[in-house]
């Protein structure tokens, strides 16, 4: 096993349901959510909603755009992701999932920061995940 | 980032919250033959989960129709940014890449699901939208899910008057 993988220990704490209104990017929104209400750690067990337009990066690189998909009303056909705490303690949100657009068709990846707006409505059942 | 207007008036408040704790997590198997939301609406109900997150892990659906979103189109009469376009019958069987609901209640307090998913189609294409009650069945070996339940908290339909759609609000108490 290479020193990159690792394994932290903790355990599930409290269940968080959480609306995201519209006109404000998923990512961001989910992190102002997070500082706001004092979650450091979260996994996302369920996540529905809708975008204006969608806009997608591969790996880790959020400058390059790999997929535009226009809307509005893209369906989030499916998402996961989690909250961790960057180095000054700001939750960081990493989500990755799907769209669909009018016709049903889906184009994913990573979710790039500040380039997806909600169109209706974010909803989100947050777990908090407690490390140590 | 494009940014749209809503027929309403501004929420002060750009997010929403509802703390609860976590309740009994089971899995489920919707079985073959048998309608994923009306099971489900069913099954949770005799397991006493009144709010909850789901994960779509994996299956086969037999016949699946969905729902997508559309813009409004100008002079159209509706006072909402976009709308729902369909339903789109998908060619089956279609398998499951993802998916996820979630389990609230309506404004009578009747239990509701809202489900999103995405299936890869018989001629291989990936397709996906928003799933409706009687229109997504089961294939052989049945549709299995995580449920994550919620206690003292949950999602409730209530209008919202910025955008000018029923849809869910967190809500203590569920």
């Amino acid at each position: 096993m290479s020193r990159a993988t690792g394994v932290q220990a903790g355990r599930y704490g409290r269940m968080a349901v959480v609306r995201l209104m519209p006109n404000q990017d998923l990512i961001e929104g989910l992190e102002a959510a997070c500082r706001d209400y004092g979650i450091a750690h979260g996994l996302l067990r369920a996540a529905l909603g809708s975008l204006t337009d969608a806009s997608f990066a591969l790996g880790e690189d959020d400058e390059e755009e790999a997929a535009f998909v226009p809307g509005p009303g893209l369906e989030i056909v499916t998402m996961t992701g989690d909250i961790v705490p960057d180095q000054d303690g700001r939750p960081r949100a990493a989500l990755s999932g799907g769209v669909a657009d009018r016709e049903g068709r889906v184009r994913g990846g990573r979710f790039r920061r500040g380039a997806n707006p909600i169109c209706i409505t974010a909803e989100l059942v947050i777990q908090e995940w407690l490390p140590g | 980032m494009r940014l749209l207007k809503q027929p309403g008036p501004l929420s002060p408040a750009r997010h929403a919250i509802a703390w609860g704790e976590a309740g009994p997590s089971c899995r489920l198997t919707i079985g073959a033959g048998e309608d994923l939301m009306e099971c489900l609406i069913t099954a949770l109900a005799r397991a006493g989960i009144e709010s909850a997150g789901l994960q779509l892990l994996g299956g086969v659906v037999a016949r699946l129709s969905f729902m997508t979103g559309r813009a409004v189109e100008p002079g159209g009469g509706i006072a909402q940014v976009a709308t729902r376009s369909g339903p789109h019958e998908i060619a089956c069987p279609a398998t499951v890449i993802g998916g996820n609901a979630i389990l609230g209640r309506d404004g009578e307090g009747v239990p509701t699901l809202h489900v999103h998913a995405t299936f890869v189609d018989a001629s291989g294409a990936v397709r996906g939208g928003h799933l409706l009650p009687g229109r997504c069945i089961a294939g052989p070996g049945g549709l299995r899910l995580q449920v994550t339940a919620v206690e003292g908290a949950g999602f409730e339909v209530g209008a919202d008057r910025e955008t000018g759609f029923d849809i869910f609000q967190p809500m203590a108490g569920s």
